[in-house]
């Protein structure tokens, strides 16, 4: 019985349609889940705050958003401010919450969906496939 | 006190669903040494938050970087750093997940479906055996080696990718490169330094009748400097 890693929303933050002839910034990737558990990691602060800097707060906040969905989750969404407060670095109750939301969201199955094209990118088994035809490459 | 040597278990790779994936080999365990080496490096200087390693395979050396090397002394992965990692073939994307789930595997053509500048770290042990072009980038497991004319097919394209995802100056990045001689390892250090890039030769060996070494690009690297953008 393997472990296997789902994607988290950190790679989401990470992804974009841009390779995709014609698109202009391909991103943040609309995310339509139909598969996601929470996964419950340890909490660690010091890994938030590394990441944050490195992050779009935006494409977070509109990931998370797009896992709002009737029956998707058992447990609640975590609520996150639309801009990451001043004091993040010493606001434990901030962090919690983006860690949860970065780290602990499974996605399992869904697709991704370029906002400018509407192409879809299938994930399965928790691992997006961003793969393009050579006539849709830029 | 012995200094004991891991490797990560990559044994479900070659075999069953992971037929097509590149099993680790001498190449990869080069590359684990050279990670090994650079350690202190990795931890105190470049303390990456974004890695990437494009061409993953059966994602051997992401693992040993995120399990062995930015972890801690006591063994514990506290890594403050995400690894991503691409790669061409979904059944290696899917190996990896395998090999370690703290690992954030894609399937990607290179690195396209991620943005610029992500990264402060890139790792690549790519297809480098002089082959035919029209071998380059076909499905199954030659793929994994086909360099096509002097092996340098997709390393010529990866130094554009690298180059693309690592964060701009003066932010301290650094991008990890395999090469057989036959790519003329210098040729391609030279262009790197065109490109804004300090080469150096981290480890060199001579294995099963192939001439590899690792070397490391570097960009950057303002002393005391905090960029915090959101």
């Amino acid at each position: 019985i393997f472990k296997i890693s789902n994607m988290k929303l950190i790679l989401h933050n990470m992804l974009t349609s841009a390779m995709i002839k014609g698109v202009k910034k391909g991103y943040p990737l609309l995310l339509r889940a139909t598969k996601v558990e929470l996964q419950p990691v340890e909490f660690d602060a010091g890994f938030v705050v590394h990441m944050l800097p490195r992050l779009d707060w935006s494409g977070v906040t509109a990931a998370v958003q797009c896992l709002n969905q009737p029956d998707l989750l058992q447990d609640p969404l975590p609520e996150l401010p639309p801009t990451v407060p001043d004091d993040y670095a010493n606001n434990e109750d901030f962090l919690r919450k983006a860690h949860i939301a970065l780290m602990q969201l499974d996605v399992i199955e869904g697709c991704l969906v370029c906002p400018e094209t509407g192409r879809e990118f299938p994930i399965a088994k928790g691992i997006p496939n961003m793969l393009i035809n050579d006539n849709e490459a830029a | 006190l012995t200094l004991q040597k891991r490797t990560p278990d990559t044994n479900h790779a070659g075999k069953g669903d992971f037929t097509t994936v590149y099993p680790a080999s001498e190449d990869s365990f080069l590359f684990l040494d050279c990670l090994d080496s650079q350690a202190d490096y990795l931890r105190q200087k470049l303390k990456p938050s974004v890695s990437v390693e494009i061409g993953c395979g059966s994602g051997v050396i992401s693992a040993h970087l995120v399990q062995h090397v930015l972890s801690d002394s006591s063994g514990v992965s506290g890594s403050s750093c995400a690894c991503l990692c691409t790669d061409l073939n979904p059944a290696a994307a899917l190996c990896t997940a395998v090999t370690c789930c703290q690992l954030m595997p894609v399937a990607s053509d290179l690195a396209g479906c991620l943005r610029s500048g992500c990264a402060d770290l890139v790792l690549a042990n790519p297809p480098y055996v002089p082959t035919p072009d029209d071998e380059v980038g076909t499905p199954g497991i030659a793929a994994a080696w086909a360099g096509g004319l002097e092996g340098r097919r997709v390393i010529d394209r990866l130094l554009t990718e690298a180059e693309r995802l690592l964060r701009p100056t003066p932010q301290l990045s650094a991008f990890y490169l395999l090469m057989l001689r036959e790519n003329r390892p210098e040729e391609v250090a030279l262009e790197m330094r065109c490109r804004g890039f300090k080469s150096m030769l981290v480890v060199e060996r001579h294995c099963a009748g192939e001439n590899l070494s690792v070397w490391r690009f570097e960009r950057g690297g303002v002393e005391e400097s905090e960029f915090r953008v959101f």
